[in-house]
């Protein structure tokens, strides 16, 4: 499983989950941002300095430090 | 008080329904500590949430019978996620906001509307004892903060939840909700519909931007919807105000709402996905193509390069608005007060009088004023970039920057604004979603090097170095100028990081998230009423503070009056620049001179300068420098003319002169100049710390919603200014 921080730019994926180390409210707000299981995700694009980075998922895109990009494990497409 | 007396909110010559209530419930005026009168500086009548009276509240039994609070008035909590249109929907449905405020203690904007709909047949029987003069009645709307879910995970969303919960202290629950969806985003909105639903209230869906989904390619039919889920769902065009109409008709009767009995899962987990999913099959939804216009700018504005040039040159623009465009506008603002201000003086003969009121009354106007152009254009150009879309692309570029501060990226238009004046660039704060980097931010604002600074800079470098001094190629006055400039900003950001590791603005695990909504073309209306919004704000909460700072500066500066005295001394003076050889008008001009300085060295603020001398003993200041920088509250740039009056004095014709060779009047450094460097530097490092300016206090004052804050940032500011420049004063007096 690969941390959704480390994904490559313009790669798919499947969110399988959170980590374990997630705290239970942000695990809350990622699923009400659309990061819930078997969700499809693209990674878009990373500001310049490397964080934070541009995700679209459920058809609208939104901006993930790191930080929390971490929490969501995942199972990259070919 | 205008619409005092009316119901419908028109004012008494268009209603013809009106009759004069003599027990106007107006006439007491509100107590901000009594939760009946102080729901967020509601007025009753204003307020339909306010909590019922109580006979043993004092307010309340002081105002009587008629002291009912619109015991039957709808009120409707209007939810959605950040982006979703629900103010444009807001402002569609009630046009001019009946008035804003922040919800009681907290620092959270509250929004309330009126709007008047076709009342339902039980109704226009006549309710509440009262007989209905129309078959409309009046409902109002609750613009909530917009929030991604009902269960909180950060103060702000606390408010939100608290306030459909029931259980916020001073306003009732509201009796309805609608939540407000993006149709472009449903698949992800149908979680906080879910929230709303469980509620335990009636709820209605209002669905926006359908036309941005017809035309990227979307489908969701909302009669399949509303089936699907149970409530009522309406779509609505937010330019078309015709497709308002059936949403007013739900809003007459939501106890007519149906109503599923079995209401959806609340939390997140399989069973919501399995809820959401089945509910999009039956709404015929398909999810919308990506936006391709936005999907092409971002390529450009979101480039590694060409984004942060991009960026940095609407920045730049952004700035010179705020900055130089205002400028002029402001200028013209202060002629005019200028000249009103002469006027008063030339017609009023008693000199007293005519003085407080061009000085303290007029000029105190004046000083508000004269922000109104800055603040205008300022949240013109933030609503824009906000209605646009740029604002989160801004902040996107700009977070690992403001991350350093413990901020985020959208912290950083309200620390650029705080670069022209920190008054804007406070209110600016409003764009950044969680309050505590709010206050943070708020905190560490004023600064950033404004405007104000620059003069005092200007005349303390200027007697400092020699305009032909050079360091390198450059210009050392300008050295010193990006010098103080840069300290300026470099501590901002400090501050900012060490106020957010304080325990009550600490982040803490609150993730950070930011939507980019695709590129919109936005409302003109919206725009204008965010600017109109923040204006009338502006001049009300922070005007008050401005003008009764500036009435209390005037009488410390200029009372006890000693008309006499300066009189003969004003003639004194003319006699003797006559006989020398003085014109007219320069002789009158000394004259006048010489009386005001003769004022203000025996007036209150004199005497509290030396009180106060020790205090600034260290710092190499005398007491006229003192009283400079009591004067200089009102506003820093007034140190300028303060100091100019003081060496006025000493000789007219050359205040400069003057003022370089002014000596110390007493104590063991008596006859010793003033003004040496380190004096200069000591000075220089005070203004750029020190928070010598009302406004801000006031605009502080007004954001976070308690005096605490104004408070906490006088004292650190001020704490910071007098060891910088003790500092400051140590090492110039050891170079030198």
């Amino acid at each position: 499983m690969t941390p959704l921080s480390d994904v490559a730019i313009g790669s798919t994926i499947t969110v399988h989950g959170f980590s374990d180390d997630c705290p239970d409210e942000v695990r809350q707000r990622l699923a009400s941002l659309g990061f819930t299981e078997q969700a499809s995700v693209d990674k878009l694009r990373k500001a310049p300095m490397g964080d934070p980075s541009v995700y679209r998922v459920m058809g609208y895109q939104i901006c993930l430090r790191n930080r929390e990009a971490r929490y969501v494990t995942c199972r990259e497409h070919s | 008080m205008s619409d005092c007396c009316s119901p419908g909110g028109l004012p008494a010559s268009e209603d013809p329904g009106r009759r004069h209530d003599p027990d106007c419930r107006h006439a007491a005026p509100p107590d901000s500590a009594c939760p009946h009168c102080g729901s967020g500086g509601l007025t009753a009548d204003e307020d339909p949430g306010r909590l019922p009276a109580d006979s043993s509240c004092p307010h309340c039994t002081a105002q009587g019978e008629t002291a009912e609070p619109a015991p039957d008035a709808l009120r409707f909590a209007l939810i959605g996620c950040p982006n979703a249109g629900k103010t444009s929907v807001f402002n569609a449905l009630t046009g001019l906001r009946l008035k804003t405020g922040n919800y009681p203690g907290v620092t959270v904007t509250r929004t309330v509307g009126r709007t008047r709909v076709k009342a339902p047949a039980t109704v226009t029987a006549g309710a509440g004892g009262r007989r209905s003069r129309k078959d409309t009645i009046d409902v109002y709307l609750e613009d909530l903060p917009g929030t991604y879910s009902l269960d909180p995970i950060s103060p702000d969303e606390q408010v939100v939840a608290d306030l459909l919960g029931g259980r916020l202290k001073g306003i009732s629950r509201p009796g309805a909700a609608l939540v407000v969806v993006d149709a472009t985003v449903l698949e992800r909105s149908l979680a906080l519909v879910a929230e709303a639903m469980n509620l335990g209230v009636p709820v209605a869906v209002v669905l926006t931007m359908t036309d941005e989904m017809d035309s990227r390619g979307g489908a969701v039919d909302p009669v399949g919807l509303e089936q699907a889920l149970g409530i009522p769902v309406r779509a609505v065009i937010g330019t078309k105000k015709s497709t308002l109409e059936p949403v007013r008709e739900l809003l007459a009767d939501p106890s007519s709402w149906p109503q599923p009995i079995v209401p959806p899962p609340a939390v997140a987990g399989p069973e919501r996905v399995d809820w959401v999913r089945s509910a999009l099959t039956e709404a015929g939804y398909r999810a919308p193509s990506e936006h391709s216009t936005t999907r092409r700018i971002d390529r450009l504005l979101l480039h590694p390069v060409w984004g942060m040039l991009i960026f940095l040159a609407i920045m730049f623009l952004f700035f010179q608005v705020i900055f130089t465009v205002a400028a002029p506008l402001q200028g013209y603002v202060e002629d005019f007060f200028n000249w009103l201000g002469t006027l008063v003086t030339d017609h009023v003969s008693q000199p007293v009088l005519a003085d407080f009121l061009s000085t303290a009354l007029i000029g105190g106007v004046g000083g508000i004023l004269v922000f109104l152009p800055q603040i205008m254009l300022m949240f013109l150009l933030i609503s824009l970039m906000e209605n646009v879309g740029y604002m989160s692309r801004a902040a996107y570029l700009t977070d690992r920057v403001m991350s350093r501060a413990g901020l985020e990226g959208r912290a950083f238009v309200a620390m650029l604004s705080s670069l022209a004046c920190a008054v804007p660039g406070i209110m600016a704060t409003r764009t950044i979603p969680s309050s505590r980097d709010r206050i943070a931010t708020t905190m560490a604002a004023p600064l950033m090097t404004c405007s104000a600074r620059i003069p005092v800079f200007v005349l303390l470098i200027g007697m400092l170095v020699d305009e032909s001094s050079r360091v390198w190629f450059f210009s050392a006055q300008g050295v010193i100028m990006f010098g103080l400039y840069l300290l300026g900003v470099v501590s901002a950001m400090l501050a900012a990081a060490v106020f957010k590791r304080l325990k009550s603005l600490r982040s803490g695990l609150m993730p950070f998230y930011m939507e980019m909504p695709p590129y919109r073309v936005p409302s003109l209306s919206n725009v204008l009423l965010t600017m109109w919004d923040s204006s009338k704000e502006f001049l009300a909460k922070v005007g008050k503070i401005i003008l009764a700072t500036s009435i209390v500066l005037w009488v410390l500066l200029s009372l006890p009056p000693r008309t006499d005295q300066a009189d003969a001394i004003h003639e004194q003076t003319v006699a003797a620049a006559l006989a020398s050889g003085a014109s007219e008008d320069d002789a009158l001009a000394a004259g006048d001179a010489e009386a005001r300085s003769f004022v203000l060295d025996n007036s209150y603020a004199a005497a509290i300068g030396k009180a106060v001398e020790p205090v600034f003993a260290p710092l190499g200041f005398d007491w006229r420098i003192d009283i400079g920088i009591l004067g200089s509250f009102a506003a820093r740039e007034v140190v300028v003319s303060t100091l100019g009056q003081i060496a006025a004095a000493e000789d007219p014709d050359n205040p400069d002169q003057a003022l370089a060779n002014m000596v110390h009047t007493h104590g063991d450094k008596q006859g010793e100049k003033v003004f040496t460097t380190p004096t200069i530097v000591a000075m220089l490092l005070f203004f750029v710390y020190a928070l010598q300016c009302m406004s801000t206090v006031g605009a502080i004052r007004r954001e976070t919603n308690s005096w605490k804050w104004p408070l906490i940032a006088w004292t650190y500011m001020f704490v910071l200014a007098w060891i910088a420049a003790f500092i400051g004063y140590q090492i110039a007096a050891a170079v030198s």
